[in-house]
C-alpha cells in the first residue's frame, strides 16, 4: 500500500495551506535551543559518573534564574552529580568550550555557573549546610508550569519573554555518587519544590541584589554549597558583555575584546562568570602575542580554579604560551 | 487517551522519568539511576549532539502540535533528549529520529494526561470555534492565529488521529514508519491518517466559511 500524497503536496489553498505550512515550518527559537541544550548536557551529567571535578564530596546546587525568560534557569543538586554532573557533563559534551562554540547566552549557565558557584562558595554559607543531609536530596524538577499558556497559544509567543518567578535552588550535602542532578529549565514554582530539607540556597529574583555576590575564590571546601545571589538582569547583562568579548576575540578584534573585558571588570568584577571572563582575558593576552602575560594569568587561573571546566583549555593555552 | 508504546527494541526510560513529566506540583521521586548504561563515549556524545542539531525542531514541533503548552515545551524537549542521551547506547545508529519522535509522542501523551493539562485541554476543545478567524493585519499576529487555529483543530481530534496526522503531514514520516513508531498495524495507521485528514479538512472548511461569512458582513 503506498502512502497518499501529503496534503501540502496537493497544493492546497487558503487557510488549509496556511495552517499546513505553519505546521511544517514552525521552529523553535534560538534562545530555547540554547537553553535546552544546556539542560540536556546537565541532565546527561546525572547519568555520568562523577568526573574529576566532583572531588568535592559535598553537594552543590547551582541556580540561575531566567531573566525575562532569557537566561537559563538551571538548578543542580546532588553531590558529585552536580559538580561532576552538570559541569563535568558540560565539559564532556563540549559545553566547557563555550568560549569557542558560542553557547554563552544560556548554554553556559548550567555547567559554568553551577561549577563556579560550587568552587567559590563562601565558607560561612557552606557551614549552613549540614554535612549529613539526606543523600537522596537531589531531585528532578521538571517544571511544567501550572500557569502555562494553553496549548493553543501560538508558538510565536514562545519567543516572547516569559514571566519570571524566583528560582528555587536546592542545596544538599550528598555523597558524590548521588545519582542525579536536578533540572529545571524554568523553575517557576517558588520554594520548597525539592525533597531537600535545605532552604533554597540561591534565590534569584528580579528584585534581588543588583550585583551578584561572589565569594573570594579561595574556598573549595568539601561541602561547598552555592551561595551567590544572582539577579537575572545582572546575569543577563554579564552574559551579554562576555558574549561580545568572545565574539570580538573570535573575530580577531583584540581591541574590542579588551574593551568588553574592561567593561566586564568594571561592572561585574564580582560576577558569577568571573572565571569565564578570566579565560577570555588569558586568550586575549595570548592572541596579542603576550606569552609571558598569558602564562602568568593562566597559572593564576589554574591556582584559583583548579577544577574549573575551563582548566583544560587554560592549560592548553599555557602549554602553547610556554613553547 | 492512548498510551503510546515505543519501539520494542528500545527499552523505555525508568518510570521515574515519566512521573517527573506528569507530576507538576508534587516533588518527584528520584528516577532510578540507569546503572545498566555505560557512560557515553565520545562517539555517543557526538551522536547526541548531532541528533540534537538535526532533530531538535521536529521534536519541538511534535510536542507543540501534540498538545504540550508553550510554557512547558522546552522542558518537554529537554526531557526527550535526555532520554535519548541515557539510551544512546541502545539506540541504533540511524534510528535516532524515530526514537526521538516516538519518545516525543509518548511524552506529549503523558503531559496531556496530567491533571493540570487535562483541565486546560478541556477548554481547548472549543478554541477553534472561539478564535476569530478573521485575519488580522500584523504578520506576527497572523502567525499566532495560524498556530492557534492549527492547534485548535488538532486538539479537537482524538489523540490517536492527531499523532498520525502530525507525524505524516508535518514530519514526513511514512505510514509504515508511523505504524512502527506507534506500534499499530500499518492498516490502522493508514486508517487513522485518513480520518485525521477528513477531520482536518472539515474543520478548515468550517473556519473558512466562518471567515467568509464575517468578511461578507463587514
Amino acid at each position: 500500500m503506498s502512502d497518499p500524497r501529503r496534503l501540502l503536496d496537493l497544493e492546497p489553498q487558503g487557510l488549509e495551506r496556511e495552517l499546513l505550512e505553519f505546521g511544517r515550518d514552525d521552529r523553535i527559537s534560538e534562545r530555547s535551543r540554547q537553553r535546552i541544550w544546556a539542560g540536556v548536557a546537565g541532565g546527561v551529567g546525572a547519568a555520568l559518573p562523577a568526573a574529576g571535578t566532583a572531588s568535592a564530596a559535598g553537594a552543590t546546587g547551582g541556580a540561575a534564574a531566567g531573566a525575562g525568560g532569557a537566561a537559563a534557569g538551571g538548578s543542580a543538586a546532588g553531590g558529585g552529580a552536580a559538580v561532576g554532573g552538570a559541569a563535568g557533563a558540560a565539559a564532556k559534551l563540549g559545553l566547557s568550550a563555550w568560549v569557542g562554540i558560542g553557547l554563552l547566552s544560556g548554554g553556559i549557565l548550567v555547567g559554568g555557573t553551577a561549577h563556579f558557584l560550587s568552587e567559590t562558595a563562601p565558607p560561612a554559607v557552606a557551614m549552613k549546610v549540614p554535612r549529613t543531609s539526606q543523600s537522596k536530596a537531589a531531585s528532578v524538577r521538571l517544571v511544567a508550569p501550572v500557569e502555562a499558556s494553553p496549548a493553543t497559544e501560538p508558538s510565536v509567543a514562545e519567543n516572547a519573554a516569559e514571566p519570571v518567578a524566583p528560582a528555587p535552588a536546592t542545596a544538599a550535602a550528598a555523597p558524590p555518587r548521588a545519582p542525579s542532578a536536578a533540572l529545571a529549565l524554568r523553575p517557576r514554582v517558588a520554594g520548597g519544590v525539592s525533597q531537600s530539607k535545605e532552604p533554597p540556597a540561591v534565590a534569584a529574583a528580579p528584585s534581588a541584589v543588583p550585583t551578584p555576590a561572589a565569594a573570594p575564590a579561595t574556598a573549595a571546601p568539601a561541602t561547598a554549597a552555592p551561595a551567590a545571589s544572582v539577579t537575572p538582569d545582572a546575569l543577563e547583562g554579564e552574559l551579554k558583555v562576555l558574549d561580545r568579548a568572545r565574539q570580538a576575540l573570535r573575530g580577531g578584534d583584540a581591541k574590542r575584546a579588551a574593551r568588553e573585558l574592561e567593561e566586564h571588570n568594571r561592572r561585574f568584577s564580582l560576577g558569577v562568570l568571573a572565571p569565564e571572563a578570566y579565560v577570555l582575558r588569558i586568550e586575549l593576552a595570548f592572541k596579542r602575542g603576550d606569552r609571558a602575560g598569558a602564562s602568568l594569568l593562566a597559572r593564576d587561573f589554574l591556582a584559583k580554579y583548579p577544577t574549573s571546566p575551563h582548566a583544560a583549555r587554560v592549560r592548553a593555552v599555557l602549554a602553547a604560551a610556554s613553547q | 487517551m492512548l498510551a503510546i508504546p515505543i519501539k520494542r527494541s528500545v527499552p523505555p526510560p525508568p518510570l521515574g522519568e515519566e512521573a517527573a513529566i506528569a507530576l507538576v506540583k508534587q516533588p518527584v521521586s528520584e528516577p532510578p539511576a540507569p546503572e545498566s548504561l555505560a557512560p557515553p563515549t565520545a562517539i555517543d556524545e557526538a551522536r547526541i549532539r548531532q541528533a540534537f542539531d538535526q532533530h531538535l525542531n521536529c521534536v519541538w514541533r511534535v510536542l507543540r502540535r501534540l498538545g504540550v503548552p508553550a510554557g512547558g515545551v522546552d522542558d518537554a524537549v529537554q526531557r526527550v533528549f535526555i532520554v535519548l542521551a541515557r539510551r544512546i547506547a541502545v539506540v541504533e545508529a540511524g534510528s535516532e529520529r524515530a526514537f526521538l519522535l516516538g519518545t516525543a509522542a509518548r511524552v506529549a501523551s503523558e503531559i496531556r494526561r496530567s491533571p493540570t493539562q487535562r483541565r486546560e485541554a478541556g477548554g481547548e476543545l472549543q478554541l477553534d470555534c472561539e478564535i476569530d478567524p478573521q485575519p488580522l493585519p500584523d504578520e506576527q499576529i497572523e502567525r499566532r492565529r495560524a498556530g492557534a487555529l492549527l492547534d485548535g483543530i488538532l486538539r479537537s481530534m482524538p489523540d490517536s488521529l492527531s499523532e498520525v496526522f502530525v507525524l505524516y503531514e508535518f514530519e514526513s514520516l511514512t505510514v509504515p514508519e508511523i505504524a512502527e513508531l506507534l506500534q499499530v498495524p500499518v492498516g490502522t495507521a493508514a486508517s487513522r491518517l485518513r480520518r485525521a485528514r477528513e477531520h482536518f479538512k472539515e474543520r478548515v472548511a468550517k473556519l473558512e466559511a466562518a471567515r467568509n461569512r464575517q468578511g461578507a458582513e463587514r
